[in-house]
């Protein structure tokens, strides 16, 4: 097995006025490239500071996170932001647009933090938004867009510079059953022609069919 | 354009959650704008100011005086003006005679200062007729040129007949004073640009001037126009080194040094006051970033995750402040070199002499006042724009993304 991140006796405490709590517990665990995997359990389960500390947006207490072997937590704020931009696509429940951005400038935007130019961002951001199926809504402002359109620019947003690893924090939360399953058709789509990597939360229990392992989580444990 | 700078302006003009936004982001405009035309306009007077009344003092008065100690009378003062006649920086000299006196006519009367000059001196004469308001320069002895103020307060006009008493005329009684009286007529009427002149001065021709007082042909000194007008303490001293004993000198920035020092402190003293005024419109940029960067907590936390490093973020908010002072300044400075121009060309505020010297609003811009103004804009915004910048930098953006 190949692992491109491998978490290792991670924690994670808050202080919360004079008592600290251990959101995270002990965390051990391996992802596989290439793989779907979904990260299931109860609200309050520490999923999402888990997937945070992965994405770097986060710090642990203690323990470690490799990145194809590299201590990503022991980079700068710089590197760290790079190696965001350049590896990792984050989708969230919301969709998290900027509002003054067209959709295809929405898009474009981890491309230019690469400093590619306006002209090749912009190209590559159409392209992406038509394989989506948006090739009518590139020009429109968020807000003119459906809940289902808007998420679907918030995913070629996150794989615009064709990043290894997809990090979905309850991304089909807020969308129907029919978006639902575009949506995952879509990531497992690309997981088999690209080999990317996903890291999917959910609450959902029908998405188990796309995945390839899934992990669960109770109080800050992984508990399978 | 760089995409750093893309994101700035579509946060700084883009969609504001409140109209507010808006206005207090107009404000902060307005305050640096108001801040730098008002530094602008005001130094660029006051240096008019200055320039103004220099060259009036500098156009009648004489740049270098010849003097003798305790202000003896000179008889000497062809010998004097003989040996001096080789320096080069010398355009022309006269002798002259300083003193006081009153002025009578009718019922009204008036304390003067007498100055003798010489009918024959061209350069004397040329002065005279630039400043010529009514009549003409006086041609013989018994003629008189006085200021359009000390012509209104007498209430005379040209031609009429005056007298002027000296003390010191007489010697006919010991012991007690009694003052010569003479008559003269008001041959023409000055106006020199300057209240004081204008209010005080009497020309009269320097043989009668040193028969009132009782000279005898003695004058107060010789003056000297010369060619670099700042040149004027140099040269006295080289003067004063060959006459020796008992001649002194004197030069008209060492008689106006109080003038130009009062007249320097209080340009330095608007200069500070009005960079009050940049520094609270400072304060007004810092709220309104502030403003921003709460409003888009949610976007700086995205910028993040998407790839923007803390510096990133922090040029944005610092690019922000940077257009907001960049308008005010560039709107603030053209409106006070308009202002100025509008104010030179057409000389539209008046002033009471009286009081200002002068009776227009002068203006000089001088080019390393703007400098000044702003680089001293650029650095004091900066140091406002850190804050906010610094505050958005460090935002957390797990928190910006957080939900429940
Ligand atoms: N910044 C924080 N300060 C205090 N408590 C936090 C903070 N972030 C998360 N928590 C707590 O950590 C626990 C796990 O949160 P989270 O990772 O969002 O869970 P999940 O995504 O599984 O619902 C929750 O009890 C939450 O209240
Ligand atoms: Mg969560």
């Amino acid at each position: 097995m190949n692992s491109i991140f491998t978490v290792s006796d991670l924690n994670r405490d808050f202080k919360v006025t004079d008592k600290t709590i251990r959101v995270l517990n002990n965390i051990n665990l391996e992802i596989e490239e290439g793989k779907v995997t979904l990260i299931l359990g109860p609200s309050g389960a520490g999923k999402s500071t888990l997937l945070h500390i992965i994405g770097t947006l986060d710090s642990p207490t203690s323990g470690k996170v490799l990145y194809k072997g590299e201590d990503i937590h022991s980079l700068n704020d710089k590197k760290q932001a790079k190696w965001r931009n350049k590896n990792i696509g984050f989708i969230f429940q919301f969709h998290y647009l900027l509002n003054e951005f067209l959709a295809y400038e929405n898009v474009m935007l981890p491309s230019l933090f690469m400093n590619k130019s306006f002209k090749e961002s912009a190209k590559s951001a159409r392209e992406l938004l038509g394989e989506l199926g948006l090739e009518e809504r590139t020009e429109h402002k968020p807000n003119e867009l459906s809940g289902g359109e808007q998420q679907r620019v918030a995913i070629a947003r996150a794989l615009i510079n064709d990043p290894d690893v997809i990090l979905a924090d309850e991304p089909t939360g807020n969308l129907d059953s029919k978006n639902t399953q575009f949506v995952m058709d879509f990531f497992k789509k690309i997981n088999n022609e690209k080999k990317k990597t996903f890291i999917i939360i959910t609450h959902n229990e029908e998405l188990l069919k796309y995945a390839d392992r899934n992990v669960n989580m109770k109080d800050g444990f992984i508990v399978a | 354009m760089n995409h750093i700078l893309f994101i700035a302006i579509k946060h700084l003009f883009g969609r504001r959650k409140t109209i507010f936004g808006y206005i207090t982001t107009g404000i902060a405009i307005g305050g640096i704008f108001i801040g730098v035309a008002s530094l602008i306009i005001v130094l660029s007077v006051m240096n008019g100011f200055q320039k103004d009344v220099k060259e009036r003092i500098v156009d009648i008065n004489s740049h270098v005086v010849v003097l003798k100690y305790f202000n003896e009378p000179m008889k000497e003062y062809k010998d004097v003006m003989d040996s001096i006649r080789s320096f080069k920086e010398i355009v022309s000299m006269t002798p002259f005679i300083y003193s006081k006196g009153l002025v009578q006519f009718e019922n009204y009367a008036d304390g003067v200062i007498i100055r003798g000059f010489d009918l024959n001196d061209s350069s004397t004469a040329e002065v005279l007729r630039r400043h010529l308001k009514f009549g003409e320069v006086p041609k013989n002895q018994n003629e008189v040129y006085i200021g359009i103020d000390l012509a209104e307060d007498i209430r005379a006009h040209t031609g009429d007949l005056i007298t002027v008493a000296t003390p010191f005329g007489s010697t006919e009684t010991m012991g007690s004073l009694i003052p010569k009286v003479s008559q003269f007529t008001i041959a023409g009427i000055f106006d020199a640009g300057m209240y004081q002149y204008n209010a005080e001065l009497i020309y009269i021709p320097i043989e009668k001037a040193s028969e009132i007082l009782g000279l005898s042909g003695s004058v107060t000194g010789v003056e000297l126009m010369i060619k670099d007008i700042y040149k004027a303490p140099e040269l006295a001293q080289k003067i004063e080194k060959r006459l020796g004993y008992p001649f002194r000198t004197n030069n008209w920035i060492e008689l106006n040094g109080s003038l130009f020092a009062a007249l320097a402190l209080e340009k330095k003293i608007m200069f500070l006051i009005l960079l009050l005024v940049v520094i609270v419109a400072e304060f007004n940029i810092i709220t309104t970033l502030i403003m921003i960067v709460m409003e888009r907590t949610t976007e700086i936390g995205v910028l993040k995750t998407l790839g923007l490093a803390q510096r990133d973020i922090l040029k944005i908010y610092l690019y922000q402040g940077f257009i907001i002072n960049f308008i005010g300044t560039v709107t603030g400075l053209a409106a006070g070199l308009t202002a100025c121009f509008l104010l030179s060309k057409y000389k539209f505020i008046d002033l009471p002499g009286q009081v200002y010297l002068l009776d227009k609003l002068p203006v000089d811009v001088q080019f390393w006042d703007v400098i000044f103004v702003l680089a001293l804009t650029v650095v004091v915004s900066f140091v406002a724009t850190l804050y906010p910048a610094m505050k958005a930098a460090s935002m957390d953006a797990v928190k910006a993304i957080r939900y429940e």
